[in-house]
């Protein structure tokens, strides 16, 4: 054999050696075996990265720090949109606006804002995660924490209390309690707390948490890749911060007569629940409103059964919140789908009848990919917060812009993710407000 | 200087696998090439069927009911097994995939009358071929009636599956045939006569600003057709242009096949809130949903308490009756479910009580005295059960395809002797020879 046909037979044996791992490389990526396991998982094709995507590393519930902060709010999410021209604060306020201070939620900081009427602040807390030395709770990261990921550096919710504490969530981390001047009353860590929490009456929280643990969903057909799949629970905490339960969302609806909707899974994080609401009136009083924004649901979830007992599908696109109302309906917020734009709507749940709707067709549309959420305040107008494009309006129920609020935060050269502007009943406060600093104005 | 070499070779053969791996496995991270060349099953997010002709009768996808399943055997009984005075008097109307005859049977399985036409012999179409070439040659619903409707004088509405819908007398004669797209599933008639029956159409893939990847496939959407007593089509709509006008597009996001939503039950609502919609099961979203004849919308639906179910009713307390096929589970149920709270109030079988499963197709019907007729397609068997969950009647069909398979049990419908006003052509045996 000549020297040029030996080389050319070897040449050709690379290229087909290089070509069958390339393709062997494709198919153990599919089947999530070896070589692929090596590299870490990602996320599905498909699946949302940030606060709905979650921590899809390693097959045990201690995802390493470098599977999470990859997955973990990426800095597209902290900030999305790009910073638009005109002005930025309150831009439009009207008499139809309901009166209070309004709390602000921003993704460029540790900070939790009240601002008043015209956009100053009046009063913040703020808290660096390197700061809160105190945790209680057996960590979900083990010897991983503190982990480096992007969650220590802005809250993703917070609810104001009374005597002017807040509650606040750094995102897959844990919950901490500030109280006026911010300093750390309780810090919990218990499991990878995100998205969401809700206070009931007596001071018991209800927070969502997930771990990414290896199962075989039963009853239905969907797998997914390595069957890794995101275990989303509800934890239950005193307003001292200590757990009192937790159960699993995945188990409340596979033990439910509703388990078939899990036929739509499509991540590894089937359920991506992205917010957590009690029900203190109307028919499903003491149970909870969950948003499955991954099953393009809303979830009725009963703690005491720990099952779901209703699903209202196909109403909101993409749903990231859900809240019920006094009257007994629930009102939501869609996400960007099928329909081209974002929605807040409000709706009968036993007649699944749409009795409102915004924005109504030849209205300005909303924006919003992720996040988002909606407030219905005293004088029935609604308030809500398009997330990625730094926005809050208020509307009156003909749809009418009330009021209006464009954030004034940035995260790099982008529009810091908004994720929550509440208005306050300031007559509920017993704390007084240091004041207007102009702070961030 | 030859072992060096090899060395050599040997280590550029490791290093060549070792960069082929990584970079297969990040090009599948990274959805570039060449995972975009292999199509694989592990991933489908996106409507994903083979590329066969929807009439092709060989994909589960495609054409989602099958002629035969199950081997009949030796042991197999045949006829009526159990025959109670509690069982709701009447006959039934026999609809099965042996071949393109109907039969009107008595409770003890004896065919009182039968209603018999070839495809062929249907000469009259009307309506558009919308996008089907008609007929094709190998379709299978030449050879099968899918469903039927009984009129009191004797006529019946039949569907030739994916090809039309044709009225018999009560003599078998043709009176008219509908083309109109691709018939298929089911229809019902409502109180005036007007006829509601499902068709289809070709799909582009675009719903809002979301396009639903199809790799080459047909992507198929289902029509509503209202047609008048005489078959003269009176209108028809897009069922996911009316799930879109009802803010219901959204179910979409949990399609997963070409045939994106597949409707196949029909059903005129005569009761409670909604009287006049039309009631349809989408058995690829796991939906039941209400639309609007008059409106083209659709005005209310329910999901995930059941999986590939069949033929909801509304009953006359409101409640819905389905046959929910439970996937591919290995058991079926008939549940009653109180659509405002959610809750399942009564299901055939309870824990402890006989199985029953069909995976595909499927019926169920609330009877006037309150027990409940339910039909095993697949298992080829009719059973009336009690409110208790008594088995008060059933009845094993006789019927074979080739190759010894049970004929699938599309539909068996008690019809009440006060429903019957024609004369029967006769009594035969189940193997169709006059007595």
């Amino acid at each position: 054999m000549s020297s040029w046909s030996w080389r050319l037979g070897v040449a050709l044996s690379f290229v087909a050696l290089g070509s069958f791992a390339t393709v062997a490389g494709v198919l153990s990526q599919r089947a999530d075996r070896f070589p692929a396991t090596l590299f870490g998982a990602g996320a599905s094709p498909g699946e949302p990265t940030g606060a709905g995507g979650g921590a899809t590393g390693g097959t045990e519930p201690r995802p390493s720090t470098r599977a999470a902060d990859r997955t973990i709010f990426g800095s597209a999410i902290r900030g999305h949109m790009p910073v638009p021209n005109g002005g930025a604060g309150v831009v439009k306020a009207t008499p139809m606006a309901q009166a209070g201070p309004t709390l602000l939620v921003s993704a460029d900081a540790a900070e939790v804002r009240l601002i008043d009427d015209v956009g100053a602040i009046i009063h913040s807390w703020h808290k660096a995660f390197d700061d809160v030395r105190s945790w209680s709770g057996d960590s979900h990261w083990g010897p991983d924490w503190p982990p480096q990921h992007q969650g220590r550096s802005f809250f993703r919710d917070a609810r104001l209390l009374a005597d002017g504490s807040i509650l606040a969530l750094f995102e897959g981390l844990g919950l901490v309690r500030l109280d006026a001047q911010s300093r750390v009353a309780w810090a919990s860590r218990v499991g990878q707390k995100h998205d969401s929490f809700d206070v009931a009456d007596n001071g018991v929280i209800y927070a969502l948490s997930r771990r990414v643990v290896t199962r075989k969903l039963r009853l239905v057909s969907f797998r997914p890749p390595g069957d890794r799949i995101v275990e989303t629970e509800v934890v239950v905490l005193q307003d001292d911060g200590r757990e009192v339960e937790r159960f699993s969302l995945l188990d409340a609806l596979l033990d439910s007569d509703h388990a078939t909707l899990l036929e739509w899974g499509k991540y590894a994080d089937a359920l991506g629940a992205t917010c957590i609401r009690l029900a203190k009136h109307g028919s499903y009083r003491g149970q909870m409103v969950v948003c499955f924004r991954n099953l393009g649901s809303i979830a009725i979830v009963d703690p005491a059964s720990r099952r779901v007992t209703a699903v209202f599908a196909g109403l909101v696109d993409l749903p990231s919140f859900a809240t019920p109302l006094q009257s007994g309906r629930i009102l939501a917020f869609g996400n960007t789908s099928l329909a081209g734009h974002a929605t807040a709507v409000e709706f009968e749940p036993r007649t699944q009848r749409i009795v409102w709707r915004y924005p109504m067709p030849g209205e300005p549309p909303l924006r919003s990919e992720q996040f988002g959420m909606c407030q219905r305040l005293p004088n029935d107008n609604t308030l809500i917060t398009e997330s990625f494009s730094g926005r809050a309006i208020e509307v009156t129920s003909s749809g009418q812009i009330a009021w209006e609020y464009r954030t004034p935060y940035r995260h790099g050269e982008r529009v810091a993710t908004l994720f929550r502007a509440e208005r306050i009943d300031a007559r509920a406060l017993r704390f007084t407000p240091r004041g207007s600093n102009g702070g961030g104005q | 200087m030859r072992a060096r070499s090899l060395l050599w070779l040997g280590a550029g053969a490791v290093c060549v696998v070792c960069a082929g791996a990584t970079y297969g496995v990040h090009a599948e991270k990274s959805g570039s090439f060449p995972a975009t060349l292999l199509v694989g099953a592990s991933e489908a997010p996106a409507p994903v069927a083979s590329t066969e002709p929807p009439w092709s009768g060989t994909s589960i996808e495609s054409l989602p009911y099958v002629r035969g399943r199950i081997k009949a055997g030796a042991q197999r009984p045949t006829g009526v097994a159990t025959s109670l005075p509690q069982a709701q008097d009447g006959y039934n109307l026999v609809v099965s995939a042996d071949g393109t005859t109907v039969r009107l049977m008595d409770l003890d399985g004896e065919t009182k009358h039968e209603w018999s036409c070839r495809f062929q012999d249907v000469t009259r179409w009307t309506g558009v071929s919308a996008w089907n070439p008609f007929p094709p040659p190998d379709h299978p619903g030449q050879t099968t009636f899918r469903r039927a409707y009984l009129a009191p004088d004797g006529a019946l509405l039949a569907i030739f599956e994916d090809l039309g819908l044709v009225k018999l007398d009560v003599d078998s004669t043709p009176r008219w045939a509908y083309r109109g797209g691709s018939v298929h599933h089911a229809l019902d008639v409502g109180p005036d006569g007007t006829i509601y029956v499902l068709s289809k159409r070709q799909f582009k893939g675009e719903i809002g600003t979301r396009t639903f990847e199809s790799r080459g496939a047909v992507l198929t959407d289902d029509e509503l057709v209202v047609l008048s007593p005489d078959g003269r089509e009176k209108s028809r709509f897009s069922i996911l242009d009316a799930m879109r006008k009802g803010g219901l597009a959204s179910l979409y996001e949990g399609a997963k096949h070409t045939d994106l939503c597949h409707t196949n039950s029909v059903h005129y609502v005569r009761n409670g809130r909604h009287v006049g919609s039309v009631l349809v099961c989408f058995r690829h979203l796991n939906t039941i949903a209400m639309l609007d004849p008059t409106r083209g919308v659709a005005v209310w639906s329910l999901s995930g308490l059941f999986h590939a179910a069949h033929e909801p009713t509304v009953l006359a307390n409101g409640n819905i009756l389905l046959f929910d096929n439970c996937g591919n589970r290995g058991t079926s149920r008939v549940i009653e479910i109180e659509p405002a709270s959610q809750t399942i109030v009564w299901r055939y079988p309870a824990i402890g009580e006989d199985t029953i499963f069909s995976r595909t197709c499927g019926t169920c019907q609330r009877l006037r005295n309150g027990n409940t007729l339910i039909t095993e397609s697949e298992n080829g068997r009719a059973l009336e059960v009690s409110v208790e969950g008594r088995v008060v009647w059933d009845w094993y069909s006789p019927y074979r395809l080739e190759n010894d398979l049970v004929a699938t049990l599309y539909d068996v419908r008690r019809i009440y002797r006060d429903e019957v006003a024609f004369e029967f052509n006769g009594a035969r045996t189940p193997a169709g020879e006059r007595r």
